[in-house]
């Protein structure tokens, strides 16, 4: 038993020796394989490290050919952008050729006025002979065009015009009030009557500035805007259009004036010095008709915006005009009848303080130096008249002085849903030696309150319609005669009692 | 009578279109043509000047609406910080009133 228990220890031993030295040669190999394992690791780190950064290198590579490949489509994208635009501009470039062309040729620029308007007018106390009566008129309508012309030539020379159409509607007259069959220039002397150019056009404007290059002196000549100025801009709800003050000249006339700026001297803004030659009338001498002398007029005049007053105007001016004409009928007339001096004063203030507020004040004075011989009348018995005298009322020869003034404002109302609408009032007084160059005022109204002698009153309202181009104006006008002339300019004024009142009521329309 | 009548209504009518100048006294504010000679003038002057002087009728009103509504003064210059934007529509209302197409004044020697 011992025996077995022996053997079989020594077995066990010999199979753990046996075990045990065979594990051994295993570990061994173990570490080997570790240590080359180990070393394989570091290895492969170091491969992988090598491969990263080549990785990085690849991907850095990769951007930069990127960058580069991308780069070369973007720019032939831009060239091709210049393309596009060149091209666009030289397609522009031709097109612009053409509209200057054009622009070029186009060397007139046209504007326009049309305006329709109804008018209702009575009269009471008129007088003929010896007896008076009453004249109503409920309707007169019509038509007034303008058309508008400017170039500008060069620089320094433009040339302006306007031509003019006043037409009642229907080929209707109203002469028997208005002309007494002596033409517009009764509408200059009593202050009424309608001026009726039929269907045609009439030139009321035509004339040359011409600005004398780096010099504030500049020449006009023509036939002159001498029509429808201040304040007449404010009841048409537009700007100046005209060079001077209706109280002082508002006729149309062909003549040449002086205009020098006198803006750099005096600081003042808008102030101008002008000299004026005008004709009326020019005759020539012959032997075998009587002599006749021409009519002349010279102006001067100072004007300027008040300083410190913005958008004002004060005007003061000095108008002689020689050799008025003498009554050309009848066996026996002079060569002229009189010289006239008149002397005229404005101040025009606009939008006073921005409160909407317009105000404009004229005085006027004239001095008439009446020839002692007048037109002998074939009347019986003869008698002879001269301006403003004759010898029935035996006055032949006196000089004359008379005076006007006319005041007014406007109000633009701050209805803004209303566009502003305004309303004015004037008042003119004309006494009885007043004498006016005032014809065109029957261009924009039938009854001529500026050559009124006697007293005018006159309200309106102005509705804008489309601000700058459309508008209408309702108003109603008293003329209170206190002087009625029976032959144009010619003959002793008469008393009269005579009164009007009118209403009216317009659309204009400008393009 | 009615002489004496006309004469006092028309005084009384004028005394009451007056009264708008005691209820609203004249403030006498800049307006845009102030903001146009004192902002536009500092730089655009004919001798000397930044830019070059210009005259509102240089474009016509459509055409100053547009090179505000665009801001094209912004393409060669920044003026936000000289002048305030209700100068600017001050200015802007001044050259459109006064543009090329505008109603101008006519009068002899007048450009």
């Amino acid at each position: 038993m011992m025996k077995k228990y022996i053997v079989f220890t020594l077995l066990i031993l010999a199979f753990t020796a046996v075990t045990l030295t065979v594990s051994a040669e295993e570990i061994s190999i173990d570490k080997e394989v570790l240590e080359k394992l180990l070393q394989g690791q570091e290895n492969l780190e170091k491969v992988l490290k090598r491969q990263e950064s080549l990785e990085d290198r690849i991907r850095e590579l990769e951007k930069q050919v990127q960058e580069k490949t991308s780069a070369v489509p973007a720019e032939t994208s831009a060239q091709k952008e210049i393309e596009n635009v060149k091209d666009e501009v030289e397609e522009l470039s031709e097109r612009l050729d053409k509209t200057e062309l054009k622009t070029i040729l186009d060397k007139i620029e046209i504007g326009g006025e049309f305006r329709t308007r109804l008018d209702s007018f009575h009269f009471r106390n008129v007088a003929y002979g010896d007896q008076e009566k009453k004249i109503d008129m409920d309707e007169f309508w019509w038509n007034r065009l303008r058309l508008n012309l400017r170039s500008q030539i060069t620089d320094n020379i433009i040339f302006q015009g306007r031509l003019e159409y006043i037409k009642s509607w229907g080929d209707s007259s109203i002469g028997e009030i208005g002309d007494m069959g002596y033409g517009e220039h009764q509408h200059n002397i009593n202050a009424f009557g309608f001026y009726n150019t039929g269907s045609n056009a009439r030139v009321e404007r035509a004339y040359i500035d011409y600005f004398v290059p780096d010099t504030p002196f500049s020449l006009t000549f023509g036939r002159l805007p001498t029509a429808n100025g201040p304040p007449v801009e404010l009841r048409n709800n537009s700007t100046r259009k005209a060079t001077w003050p209706t109280m002082a000249v508002n006729e149309n006339f062909d003549g040449v004036l002086a205009n020098l700026s006198l803006d750099a001297w005096t600081r003042l803004k808008n102030c101008f010095l002008r000299f004026g030659y005008l004709t009326i009338e020019q005759f020539h001498d012959a032997d075998d008709a009587a002599k006749r002398n021409s009519m002349r007029i010279g102006v001067v005049n100072l004007e300027t915006e008040v300083p410190g007053i913005r958008n004002s105007l004060f005007y003061i001016g000095y108008t002689r005009m020689n050799s008025m004409l003498s009554l050309h009928v009848g066996p026996s007339y002079p060569e002229d009848a009189a010289d006239v001096d008149e002397y005229n004063i404005y101040l025009q203030l606009n939008n006073i303080g921005n409160t909407g507020l317009d105000w404009f004040g004229a005085f006027s004075y004239n001095h008439i130096d009446v020839r002692t011989r007048g037109t002998v009348l074939n009347a019986d018995p003869l008698y002879e008249v001269g301006l403003f005298c004759d010898s029935m009322h035996g006055d032949m020869g006196e000089n004359r002085d008379g005076y006007a003034f006319y005041t007014g404002l406007r109000y633009k109302l701050p209805f803004e849903k209303l566009k502003n609408p305004s309303i004015g009032l004037e008042y003119n007084y004309g006494s009885k030696f007043w004498a006016p160059l005032s014809k065109t005022q029957n261009r924009e109204d039938i009854a001529n309150k500026i050559a009124l002698r006697g007293k005018a009153l006159e309200f309106y309202y102005l509705q804008p319609i489309y601000e700058g181009r459309m508008f209408c104006r309702a108003g109603a006008v008293y003329f209170d005669y206190d002087y009625y002339i029976p032959y144009v300019y010619y003959g002793s004024p008469l008393e009269s009692d005579m009164t009007m009142f009118s209403t009216y009521f317009m659309v204009d329309v400008r393009f | 009578m009615i002489k004496k009548l006309s004469f006092f209504c028309f005084v009384v009518v004028m005394l009451v279109l007056a009264v708008p100048l005691f209820l609203y006294p004249p403030s006498y504010t800049a307006d845009g043509e102030t903001f146009f000679n004192l902002r536009c003038g500092l730089c655009h002057k004919s001798k000397g000047g930044e830019a070059p002087a210009f005259a509102p009728v240089k474009y016509a009103s459509s055409q100053w609406e547009r090179f505000f509504s665009k801001n094209k003064h912004q393409r060669k210059k920044d003026i936000s910080a000289e002048v305030s934007p209700e100068e600017i529509e001050l200015i802007k209302q001044y050259l459109m009133k006064h543009a090329a197409d505008s109603d101008r004044p006519i009068a002899a020697g007048l450009k």
